[in-house]
């Protein structure tokens, strides 16, 4: 009996000691990952500032990075460096192009995505199992698969144009918007589509007892409660476009550089502090929206 | 047809993706409501109540049969072109509209103007008593409240068949014997027809003038609160609405007043003839049931030399269970046969009567026994 009481204390004091060496260790473990994740964009957003041409050594704080880049003038000599005049220019054109194939990609992709979603969640039609899985293919398909596909499809399309009309086309713009719309489609769809799930079909019903029919259900019940949704998605699909490389890069013609190709263009030259002031501001727009995105979904799952 | 408010000719249900494809939600069911009148479909949960309820509604398609309403036929006619409105089971009040905007979004649809819409909103909300709250949000108010706006949103549209899906099924329930009496005075005043879908009977009980007993898709019986009660037309009827003794026997011989029933080999019981219904024929199995309320009980010291009484038996007490307003009592007849027998507690010292273990005489009188053909319900 006092052997087992005895026992049992030792058992209690080595649990109580292994709790505490876990919990030493789990925090640590934290600390660790969050490190491996965050410390190379928090070298990254330093060395921004860095007032040096070079990367690797630290010369004091400088804004002059940003300014250039702000300002479109040559800033510290890169105009030279990169072999192009006026490289702060061609920023605010990728910029530029970034913008408007963001812009354009998510007003499409959200219109269309909406209507699918809606399609998908309250029709009655066959194969609806099957589109409810290939939706989300382009979210899990390699980017680099989809890039390709769409690069040959585009060529296809353009060669058979010219056979039949003769109307020559290349890749540009136009292709760069379709190709985002391609992948942002999915991702719009399936948070719609998990709002949609989540309301009551009884609201629906309600509105059509009440005399309104498809379209003034749509329109008074079926849309206002998915706002929120509607405009989580459109927001990642504008952050995904805005980021977007590997498709971009298959799929981009002359003069539709968007702000992803134009860096990878420079670091071809020359890793300098402007590379990382230009994924900072990136980095930052991007977290923005991704974060307007979460605070609308969560809205939109707690009304 | 067109004196009747809704007609329901010979509807079947059949879900196309249930799990049993051969199953029938609600199975050729036939009914006719009159106008002014307050019906409930009364049955256990998936009994197929509401799914007729909402084929009424246009919210589900018959798989067979025809809804008439008020004699226009309704088939393939959308929700928003029936003469009906529904209270549904958890309100589907809109999140995003207050109370005001709630009921009046019907009329919005009707293409009524601004001023007219308003003014029939706030006369309906004076009516339910919310005109205090017609800028709240549904998620700001009680479930009591949003019950009423739901109401009141269903009938601003004047609808001529009112369509109620377990409306106080939320509520607590001090609250929804209030709104029993409410919603039972407020019928009568706009003289509308109600068709009320619940499980409660007590509720079915207290508001309707008719009540349908639905079982597994079956309309098993019609009839005003007292019929349904009094005689039920099967075992399940018999069960579910209050409660019942029911025990299994075989017409032996047919008198021209009364049937003789064989319960046990020792033990035949007199049942009374009712004037309504086909005769049972000798030798087929039968139910017999009597409410617990409808026994007659006393101890057998005070009824020492009996004279013949038809149905009389001993028992013995097995339990005592005090209940406020009455006692009830389990009583073993023979060791096969236990009956439930409830006595108004009268007198405060009623409960004493009768302690368990005390042997009893039990008097089952033949016209309060029900016979009841065996079906499968």
């Amino acid at each position: 009996m006092r052997l087992s009481f005895r026992s049992l204390r030792l058992r209690q004091q080595f649990d109580l000691w292994m709790g505490r060496i876990g919990q030493q260790w789990l925090y640590i473990n934290a600390v660790l990952a969050f490190a491996f994740l965050y410390l190379p964009i928090a070298i990254l957003i330093v060395y921004s500032f860095n007032n040096s041409r070079y990367n690797v050594v630290w010369r004091g704080f400088t804004w002059g990075w940003y300014e250039s880049l702000l300002k479109g003038s040559d800033g510290l000599g890169l105009g030279t460096q990169i072999g192009t005049a006026g490289m702060g220019g061609s920023v605010l054109t990728a910029l530029q192009n970034s913008l408007l194939v963001a812009g354009i990609s998510t007003v499409v992709s959200t219109i269309f995505g909406t209507l699918l979603a809606i399609a998908m969640e309250r029709g009655h039609f066959r194969g609806r199992s099957a589109i409810a899985t290939l939706i989300y293919l382009p979210i899990v398909m390699p980017d680099i698969t989809m890039g390709i596909s769409l690069l040959v499809f585009f060529t296809l399309c353009f060669k058979l144009l010219e056979t039949v009309t003769g109307i020559y086309l290349t890749l540009g713009i136009t292709t760069v918007i379709i190709g985002h719309i391609t992948f942002s489609l999915s991702f719009v769809t399936v948070i719609v589509r998990a709002r949609l799930a989540d309301l009551d079909p009884a609201l629906e019903e309600a509105a059509m007892d009440l005399g309104a029919n498809e379209w003034q259900t749509l329109w008074g019940v079926t849309l206002p409660l998915l706002w929120p949704a509607i405009f989580s998605g459109a927001l990642l699909a504008f952050t995904l476009s805005l980021d977007d490389f590997v498709v971009t890069f298959f799929v981009a013609g002359v003069g539709s550089t968007t702000l992803p190709l134009f860096v990878y263009g420079m670091i071809k030259f020359s890793v300098t502090p402007a590379i990382n002031a230009i994924s900072t501001l990136m980095l930052l727009a991007s977290m923005g929206l991704v974060i307007a995105s979460l605070a609308s979904a969560s809205q939109s799952a707690s009304s | 047809m067109e004196n009747n408010a809704v007609d329901l000719i010979d509807i079947s249900k059949q879900f196309a993706n249930s799990a049993r494809s051969d199953s029938f939600a609600v199975e050729n069911l036939n009914l006719a409501i009159a106008p002014g009148e307050f019906f409930s479909l009364l049955g256990p949960s998936g009994c197929g109540k509401s799914t007729t309820l909402r084929m009424i509604a246009g919210l589900e398609t018959p798989t067979r049969g025809e809804i008439f309403i008020y004699g226009e036929r309704m088939q393939s006619r959308p929700p928003y072109h029936r003469p009906v409105n529904m209270v549904f089971q958890h309100y589907a009040l809109f999140p995003h509209l207050n109370v005001l905007e709630n009921v009046a979004f019907g009329l919005e649809m009707e293409h009524l103007s601004r001023s007219q819409v308003r003014q029939r909103a706030m006369e309906m909300l004076d009516l339910v008593k919310l005109n205090s709250l017609t800028s709240r949000y549904p998620r700001q108010l009680s479930g009591g409240q949003q019950q009423r706006v739901a109401l009141a949103r269903a009938l601003v549209k004047r609808p001529r068949v009112l369509l109620l899906d377990e409306p106080l099924g939320a509520l607590d329930l001090k609250l929804r014997k209030a709104m029993q009496l409410e919603l039972k005075h407020m019928q009568k005043q706009l003289g509308i027809t109600f068709i009320y879908v619940t499980h409660d009977q007590e509720e079915a009980m207290t508001m309707s003038d008719r009540i349908g007993v639905m079982y597994e898709g079956h309309l098993l019986q019609v009839g005003s609160p007292f019929e349904v009660y009094e005689y039920p037309a099967t075992r399940f009827v018999a069960s579910f609405i209050g409660e019942s003794n029911i025990l299994s026997g075989r017409v032996v011989q047919q008198h021209p007043n009364v049937i003789d029933v064989l319960v046990d080999e020792h033990w035949s019981l007199q049942v009374s003839r009712k004037g309504k219904g086909e005769p049972i024929p000798t030798d087929r199995r039968v139910s017999l049931a009597i409410r617990p309320e409808k026994v007659f009980l006393s101890s057998v010291q005070e009824n020492p030399e009996n004279s013949p009484c038809p149905n009389c038996c001993n028992g013995t007490i097995k339990e005592a269970i005090y209940l406020g307003t009455d006692t009830c009592y389990l009583i073993e007849l023979n060791p096969h046969h236990q009956i439930v027998v409830r006595r108004q507690n009268v007198h405060s010292k009623g409960f004493h009567a009768y302690r368990p273990g005390i042997s009893v005489q039990v008097v089952l009188p033949p016209e309060s026994l029900c016979l009841l053909e065996d079906r499968d319900c």
